[in-house]
C-alpha cells in the first residue's frame, strides 16, 4: 500500500530558501496596495492559511475560515465562512476549496459509518466486512493527508509569483492529488449510505450494482471491494450447500428459516430415532416443514446470483437438510460427496465455476434425495398402494370389502364400531390378493369413520385411510391425503351403486330362472330390467372412465417422473400434485365453463346416483311382492316328476313349481312369512296384486324416468365440456347415440 | 371333458401350476394372479381344480371328431395323462354301469338321474367345502362345459342345469356350450333333437351361455391356422391327444383359449370386472337373451403355430378384428337389422390406456358396430394382464364377449333341422324307449316352443318397441 502511494503522490522537493524581501523603499505599487489592504483588513486571505484550512477540511475538520454545516448524513453539504476574512478569498480559490471540501465531507460520512460499525455488534456480517474494507481504505487516505501536512509545513507563508516553486503545496496540487480519492470516497460514501438502509444480501446486490458501471476505475474499485465484502455471503452459502444447515446469525442470506416450525430451535432432535405416531402428531408434518421451514427472500439475493440459480442453491440446502433430518441418511454426509464439490473456493471473482459447482451439487443432492424417497422409503410402492386401495384399483379386494361391509354400512353411523370395520378390512385383505402385499403397506391401511352427525348412516361416513409418516408426508401431506380421501369417497360411492345394481340384476334377470314366475308382472319386470340395464351401463362406463381414462392415464405422470427423476424434491412434489389434481378434476368433472356449471353437473351426478338407489329399493319391493304373489299362487307342492318341464306353459294359477323359497334379505323374508296365508286362492291373490302393485309400479317407473332424464342431462352437459377427456365420457355413455339432445 | 381338461391345462400353464398341482419354481411370486378362483389349495400346498368330472362311459376308445367336447368320452384319457394327479380323485365320477348315452339326450338325462346323489355330493362339497368366509363370499356360481349334440353332454348337461338351478337358485350358472356343426351332415343323425332338448334348458336354467359353434370353429381353424398342414409342434401336441383328429384338436384349443381368456379378469384382478356376475350383468339385460358369442384375436396360440401369426397387434387392430364377423366363433350371418345388445372386449397384454380411448373413437366414427335402438350400449373394454409364464408372440390379444341378436339365426337353423326330422317322425324310437317320452312327445314340443320364444325375443330386441315387448304379450 505504502509502495503504492509513493508512486501516486509525487515526492515534493524541498522548498528553496527565498531571498529576503526588500524593505519599504523600493516597493512596487502593487506591493504597496497589498500592504495597505493588509493594514485595513481588506487584502485577500493568504494562501497558506487557506491551504491549512483545506487540509483540515479534507479531514472533515472545520477550518479557521470555513466550516461544514449540517450533519454527515445529508446528501448535500454547505461550506460556510466563519468570519469576514473568508470573504476575501478570491472566487477561483473558493471554488477550489469547495471542491476539495466535498472529499472532506465524504470522509466524514464514511468515517462516521466505520465508527458506528466498530461500536455496534448488531450490524450484519456483510456490513462489518464493508466497514472493515472501508477502514482499510481510510488508512491509505490518512497516509495521503499526512503527506499533505508534511508538505504544508515546508510551504512558505507567503507565496508569490517569485517564490512559488514546484515543491510547495498549492490548492491546485491538492486538488490533483486528491482527485482519485474524491472518486473513491464518493463510491465509499454512496455504499456506506446504502448500507444504512439495507444489509446482507441486499447490500451485496447494491455493491454489485456498481460493477456494471462503464468507468473502469469504479468497476475495478467495486470488484475489489465486493471480493472482500461477499466473503461472509460465500461462507454462509458454503455451509448451506454442504451441510444443509443455515448459519446466518444476522439474517443476511437469501434463504431464511421460519423458527416457528422448529420444534426445538436449532435442532431437529424430534426427528432423530424412529418417530412414533404420538410424537409425530405433536409436530408439523414434513410437507409443511419442507414447504415452509425455509423460504427465499428475494431481496436478499445478491444480483450476481440469478433467480433460477438461487432456486437451485435453495433446493440444495433444503434437500440436504431433508436428507439429514427426515431421511436420516447420515451415510451420505460421511462420504463427502457433496463437500468435495463445494470445497472449491467459492469467491465472487469466479462465478462461472461457482455455477458449475452448484449444478453438480444440485444434481448430487437431489438425486440422493429422490433415491432416498424412491429406494429407501419406497415411494412408488406407496403411491401404487394408494392407487390400489384408495382408488379401488384392486378390484378383488374392493369387491370383498364391499360385500362384507356393505350390509353394516346401511345402519346408522353411531351403531358402527371401529373394531368391526378393521376386522372386516382385515378379512378383505386376507380374502384377496392384497394378502400378498408388503406388511409395511398393509399396516398403513385403515378403515374408519369420518365425523358424523345425527342421522347419517355408515355409507356417509365410512372411509379407507392410508397412514403415512416421515419422510413420505413431504409428498403425501395431509392436504394431499384429503384429496385421496375425496377420490376414495366418490369411487367407493360408484362402486356401491354398481354392486347394488349387480345385486338388482341378479334379482331381475337371474331371478327369472327360478322365482319370477308371475306372468301378470312380466311387463313390470321387463321395464325394470331395461331401466336397470341403462343404469348398469351408465355406472359401469363411468367407472371405466374414472379408472382407465383418468387414473391409468394420469399414472403416467408419476411413472415418467420415476424413470427420469429429473429435478429435486419440489419437482417430485409438483409431479405428484399434478397427477392428483388431474384425477380429482377429471373424476369430479371440473373444468367446465364456469364453476357454477361444474357444481350443477356434479350435483346432477350425485342426484343420479341417488336415484339409482331409490330405484333399487323399489325393485326390491317389486321382488318381495312378486315372491309373495307367486307363493300365493303356489298351492301345489313341487312335483319333481315329468311335469317339471311343463310348468312354464301351464296356467298362471298352478305355474309356480318351486318351493321352498330361498329368500335373501332378512327384512323381506320376515314380512313375507307374516303375510303368507295358509290357503290363498287365485281371487284373493288378484286383489292383493291390485292393491300392492300400483304403488310399487309407480315408484319403479318414476325413478326409472328420473334417472333417464338425469342421464340425458349429464350426457348432454358432458358433450360440451371443455375438457377433452371429460367430453370422452359423453362418447362412452352415448356410444350408440341413445341420449339425444333435449327437445325444448 | 376333453375340453374341460384342455381348459384346466391352459389354466395350469397360465398360473404356473405343474402337472401334479404344485407351483412351478418360476411361479413362486404370489400376488400377481388369483389362483383361488379356479383352484383350491390342499393342505400340502397342492393346487386342485375346483372341478368335477363326470363320465357315463368309462371304456371309450374311439372319439368322434364331431363330438370333441362331449362329457362322456375322455375321462380315461385324463386319467392316463400326465395331469392325472391334478384332479381330486373324489371329484371324478365314472359311471359304473358304463352304459353311456348312445347319443340319446333322454338316455343321458335318465342316466344322470341315477347318479344324481353321488354327483351332487361332490358339488355340495365343492360349493361349501371351504371353511373360510372370504372364499365363501367369492363363491359365486358354476361353469358348465358341454356339447349339446350327443347324448351325454346334452342329456346329462340338461339334468345338471335343472338341478343346479333348484339347488342354487342364487348362484350364477354359466355354460360354455359347443353347438354341433349343423351345416354338415353328421353321423349323429338325431343331433337336432338333442340340441333342441338341451337348448330349452339353456334358455330356462342358465344365466349365461357362451355359444361355441363347431361350424365356426372349424372354419376359423382352417382359415386362420392352416391346420391341414400341421407343424411339428402341432404334431407334438397331437401325440398327447391321440384320440383327437387334427380338426377336433383345433376346437379344443380354441375353446380352451376362449374359456381362459374370458376368465382372465377374474384370475388377474384389476379395477373392474373381477366378478363374473358383474360382467354378465352388463352383457345380459333381459333374461332370455343370454346367449353370448365370442371372437378371439390373434388366433395363433403358441401351441398351434407361430408361422402365420398376426404380429402387428395394436389395440385398434385387435378391437377392429374382434368386430369382424369372420372372427366370430359362431356362424350366424348378420342381417341388416341385427345388432349388438352389449359388447365387452377383454384386452390382454401390455396396453397403453390412451390407445383404448383412441380406438373407441375410431370405431365409433366409422360405425363399425350396430347397437340396439332401445337403450344405451357401447363397447366396454376391460384391460387385463397376461400370464407371465406363457410366452406369446403378441403384445396384445383380445377376446370379445358379445350379446348379438344375429345369434338367433343359429337357433333358427337348429329349429329348422329339428322341424325337418320331426315332420317325418324320424329316429324317434330310441327316445320313446325312455321314460320321459313313453307317453307323449310333449317335451319335444315344449322345448321347441321355448326355443321359438327365445328366437322371437331376440328378433324383437332389434326393434325400438322392444320396450313394449311384454306389454304386447299381455294383450294377447
Amino acid at each position: 500500500m505504502l509502495q503504492n502511494h509513493k508512486s501516486n503522490i509525487p515526492q515534493l522537493p524541498e522548498p528553496p530558501i527565498l531571498p529576503a524581501a526588500p524593505i519599504s523603499s523600493g516597493l512596487s505599487k502593487s506591493q504597496l496596495l497589498s500592504k495597505w489592504r493588509d493594514d485595513h483588513g481588506l487584502n485577500n486571505t493568504s494562501s497558506i492559511d487557506i491551504l491549512r484550512d483545506t487540509v483540515n477540511i479534507l479531514q472533515g475538520i472545520d477550518g479557521a475560515f470555513f466550516r461544514f454545516e449540517g450533519t454527515a448524513n445529508q446528501s448535500e453539504f454547505k461550506l460556510i465562512p466563519t468570519d469576514q476574512r473568508s470573504k476575501r478569498v478570491p472566487k477561483p480559490t473558493l471554488e477550489l476549496v469547495i471542491r476539495l471540501a466535498e472529499l472532506g465531507w465524504l470522509y466524514k460520512q464514511v468515517a462516521a459509518f466505520v465508527e458506528e460499525c466498530s461500536d455496534s455488534d448488531e450490524k450484519g456480517l456483510i456490513t462489518q466486512a464493508l466497514s472493515r474494507h472501508v477502514q482499510n481504505r481510510l488508512y491509505d487516505f490518512y497516509r495521503l493527508i499526512a503527506l499533505l501536512e508534511a508538505q504544508l509545513a515546508h510551504t512558505p507563508d507567503k507565496v508569490d509569483d517569485h517564490n512559488d516553486s514546484a515543491d510547495s503545496l498549492t490548492l491546485g496540487r491538492i486538488a490533483v492529488w486528491t482527485e482519485e480519492w474524491r472518486l473513491k470516497m464518493r463510491m465509499m460514501s454512496t455504499l456506506v449510505q446504502g448500507a444504512a438502509d439495507v444489509h446482507g444480501g441486499a447490500l451485496v446486490s447494491l455493491i454489485h450494482g456498481y460493477t456494471e458501471n462503464g468507468d473502469p476505475f469504479i468497476r475495478a474499485f467495486v470488484s475489489e471491494l465486493l471480493e472482500e465484502v461477499s466473503q461472509p455471503f460465500f461462507h454462509t452459502l458454503h455451509t448451506w450447500i454442504t451441510s444443509g444447515e443455515l448459519y446466518d446469525p444476522f439474517k443476511e442470506f437469501f434463504v431464511t428459516n421460519d423458527n416457528n416450525l422448529d420444534a426445538h430451535p436449532n435442532s431437529f432432535g424430534w426427528m432423530v430415532g424412529a418417530p412414533s405416531t404420538a410424537e409425530h402428531k405433536a409436530n408439523i408434518d414434513a410437507g409443511q416443514l419442507w414447504a415452509k421451514k425455509y423460504s427465499v427472500r428475494d431481496e436478499m439475493r445478491p444480483r450476481f446470483v440469478g433467480e433460477a440459480f438461487a432456486r437451485k442453491i435453495f433446493s440444495i440446502g433444503k434437500s440436504l437438510n431433508f436428507i439429514r433430518h427426515s431421511c436420516m441418511d447420515e451415510e451420505f454426509f460421511a462420504t463427502n460427496q457433496i463437500s468435495d464439490v463445494a470445497n472449491k473456493v467459492l469467491t465472487y471473482s469466479d462465478i462461472p465455476s461457482l455455477e458449475q459447482s452448484i449444478d453438480i451439487a444440485f444434481s448430487i443432492a437431489s438425486q440422493r434425495l429422490l433415491e432416498n424417497m424412491f429406494s429407501k422409503y419406497k415411494l412408488m410402492d406407496h403411491l401404487q398402494a394408494l392407487k390400489r386401495y384408495l382408488m379401488l384399483g384392486s378390484g378383488d379386494f374392493v369387491d370383498i370389502l364391499m360385500e362384507s361391509i356393505g350390509p353394516s354400512l346401511a345402519r346408522p353411523a353411531n351403531t358402527l364400531y371401529r373394531h368391526n370395520l378393521t376386522a372386516t378390512l382385515e378379512a378383505a385383505i386376507r380374502g384377496s390378493n392384497a394378502q400378498y402385499d408388503d406388511q409395511e403397506i398393509l399396516r398403513r391401511l385403515d378403515a374408519r369413520m369420518l365425523e358424523y352427525t345425527h342421522g347419517e348412516i355408515g355409507w356417509d361416513v365410512f372411509t379407507l385411510e392410508y397412514r403415512v409418516d416421515q419422510p413420505l408426508d413431504v409428498v403425501l401431506t395431509p392436504e394431499v391425503m384429503s384429496k385421496y380421501r375425496r377420490i376414495f369417497n366418490y369411487l367407493w360411492r360408484l362402486k356401491r351403486v354398481e354392486s347394488d345394481l349387480v345385486k338388482g340384476w341378479k334379482r331381475c334377470v337371474m331371478g327369472k330362472r327360478s322365482y319370477l314366475k308371475v306372468p301378470s308382472l312380466d311387463n313390470d319386470w321387463h321395464q325394470a330390467r331395461l331401466a336397470m340395464s341403462e343404469m348398469i351401463h351408465f355406472v359401469k362406463e363411468l367407472e371405466a372412465y374414472c379408472h382407465l381414462e383418468v387414473i391409468e392415464c394420469s399414472w403416467e405422470i408419476i411413472e415418467q417422473f420415476a424413470t427420469k427423476r429429473e429435478g429435486d424434491l419440489d419437482a417430485l412434489i409438483s409431479a405428484h400434485r399434478e397427477y392428483l389434481e388431474r384425477i380429482v378434476n377429471k373424476i369430479m368433472l371440473v373444468g367446465g365453463r364456469s364453476s357454477r356449471r361444474d357444481e350443477e353437473l356434479m350435483q346432477k351426478m350425485k342426484q343420479l346416483l341417488n336415484v339409482v338407489l331409490t330405484f333399487r329399493r323399489a325393485v326390491e319391493d317389486l321382488y318381495t311382492f312378486t315372491l309373495h304373489m307367486s307363493s300365493s299362487l303356489d298351492h301345489t307342492p313341487l312335483d319333481r316328476g315329468n311335469d317339471i318341464y311343463r310348468h312354464k306353459r301351464l296356467s298362471t294359477a298352478s305355474s309356480i313349481p318351486r318351493a321352498p323359497f330361498e329368500i335373501a334379505g332378512g327384512g323381506s323374508s320376515s314380512s313375507l312369512a307374516g303375510s303368507r296365508t295358509p290357503t290363498p286362492g287365485a281371487t284373493s291373490a288378484a286383489e292383493e296384486e291390485d292393491d300392492g302393485i300400483s304403488g310399487i309400479r309407480m315408484r319403479v317407473q318414476s325413478s326409472a324416468e328420473e334417472f333417464h332424464e338425469l342421464a340425458n342431462f349429464v350426457v348432454n352437459a358432458l358433450q360440451s365440456h371443455p375438457d377433452l377427456d371429460v367430453r370422452f365420457l359423453a362418447v362412452r355413455l352415448g356410444f350408440n347415440q341413445f341420449y339425444r339432445k333435449p327437445t325444448k | 371333458m376333453g375340453l374341460g381338461h384342455s381348459f384346466w391345462q391352459q389354466l395350469c400353464h397360465e398360473h404356473g401350476i405343474s402337472q401334479d398341482g404344485t407351483l412351478e419354481d418360476y411361479a413362486q411370486d404370489a400376488g400377481f394372479d388369483r389362483k383361488d378362483v379356479f383352484f383350491y389349495q390342499a393342505d400340502d400346498d397342492h393346487y386342485i381344480p375346483r372341478s368335477i368330472l363326470v363320465d357315463l362311459e368309462p371304456r371309450v376308445s374311439l372319439v368322434q371328431p364331431y363330438e370333441p367336447a362331449d362329457v362322456s368320452k375322455v375321462i380315461n384319457n385324463i386319467l392316463s395323462s400326465p395331469f392325472a394327479n391334478l384332479y381330486n380323485p373324489e371329484n371324478i365320477y365314472v359311471s359304473e354301469d358304463g352304459g353311456g348315452a348312445a347319443n340319446n339326450w333322454a338316455m343321458g338325462y335318465h342316466a344322470a338321474e341315477r347318479i344324481y346323489d353321488e354327483v351332487f355330493d361332490m358339488i355340495d362339497r365343492e360349493a361349501d367345502g371351504s371353511d373360510s368366509l372370504e372364499v365363501r363370499i367369492m363363491f359365486r356360481g358354476f361353469m358348465l362345459l358341454h356339447s349339446i349334440a350327443g347324448g351325454t353332454g346334452s342329456g346329462l348337461g340338461s339334468f345338471l342345469l335343472e338341478r343346479l338351478n333348484d339347488r342354487f337358485p342364487k348362484k350364477l350358472i354359466q355354460t360354455y356350450s359347443v353347438f354341433p356343426n349343423n351345416q354338415e351332415t353328421s353321423d349323429v343323425v338325431v343331433q337336432p333333437y338333442n340340441s333342441m332338448l338341451a337348448l330349452k334348458r339353456l334358455v330356462n336354467h342358465a344365466d349365461s351361455v357362451v355359444v361355441l359353434d363347431n361350424a365356426a370353429l372349424s372354419r376359423i381353424a382352417a382359415d386362420r391356422l392352416h391346420v391341414p398342414h400341421p407343424s411339428f409342434s402341432q404334431t407334438n401336441q397331437l401325440v398327447k391327444h391321440e384320440y383327437f383328429s387334427v380338426i377336433s384338436y383345433s376346437y379344443v384349443d380354441q375353446v380352451s383359449t376362449v374359456m381362459s381368456a374370458s376368465t382372465t379378469t377374474l384370475r388377474y384382478p384389476g379395477y373392474m370386472n373381477n366378478d363374473l356376475s358383474s360382467i354378465i350383468a352388463s352383457l345380459i339385460p333381459t333374461p332370455r337373451c343370454h346367449f353370448l358369442m365370442t371372437s378371439y384375436t390373434p388366433f395363433t396360440s403358441d401351441q398351434i403355430e407361430k408361422a402365420k401369426s398376426i404380429r402387428k397387434t395394436t389395440v385398434l387392430d385387435v378391437m377392429r378384428r374382434l368386430l369382424q364377423p369372420k372372427n366370430r366363433m359362431v356362424s350366424a350371418p348378420s342381417s341388416k337389422s341385427s345388432c349388438y345388445i352389449s359388447l365387452l372386449n377383454i384386452i390382454q397384454g401390455d396396453v397403453d390406456p390412451t390407445d383404448v380411448h383412441k380406438s373407441l373413437l375410431r370405431i365409433r366414427e366409422r360405425q363399425l358396430a350396430n347397437f340396439i335402438p332401445w337403450g344405451p350400449a357401447s363397447i366396454q373394454v376391460a384391460l387385463t394382464r397376461k400370464s407371465p409364464y406363457v410366452p406369446s408372440s403378441h403384445r396384445v390379444n383380445g377376446l370379445m364377449l358379445a350379446n348379438h341378436t344375429s345369434i338367433a339365426s343359429l337357433f333358427k337353423r337348429v329349429r329348422d333341422q329339428y322341424d325337418r326330422l320331426m315332420k317325418r317322425n324320424a329316429f324317434l324310437e330310441p327316445y320313446k324307449r325312455e321314460r320321459m317320452f313313453s307317453n307323449n312327445m310333449d317335451e319335444f314340443h315344449d322345448s321347441r316352443e321355448v326355443v321359438q320364444d327365445m328366437i322371437d325375443e331376440y328378433q324383437a330386441s332389434e326393434r325400438t318397441d322392444y320396450t313394449e315387448y311384454h306389454a304386447e304379450q299381455d294383450d294377447d
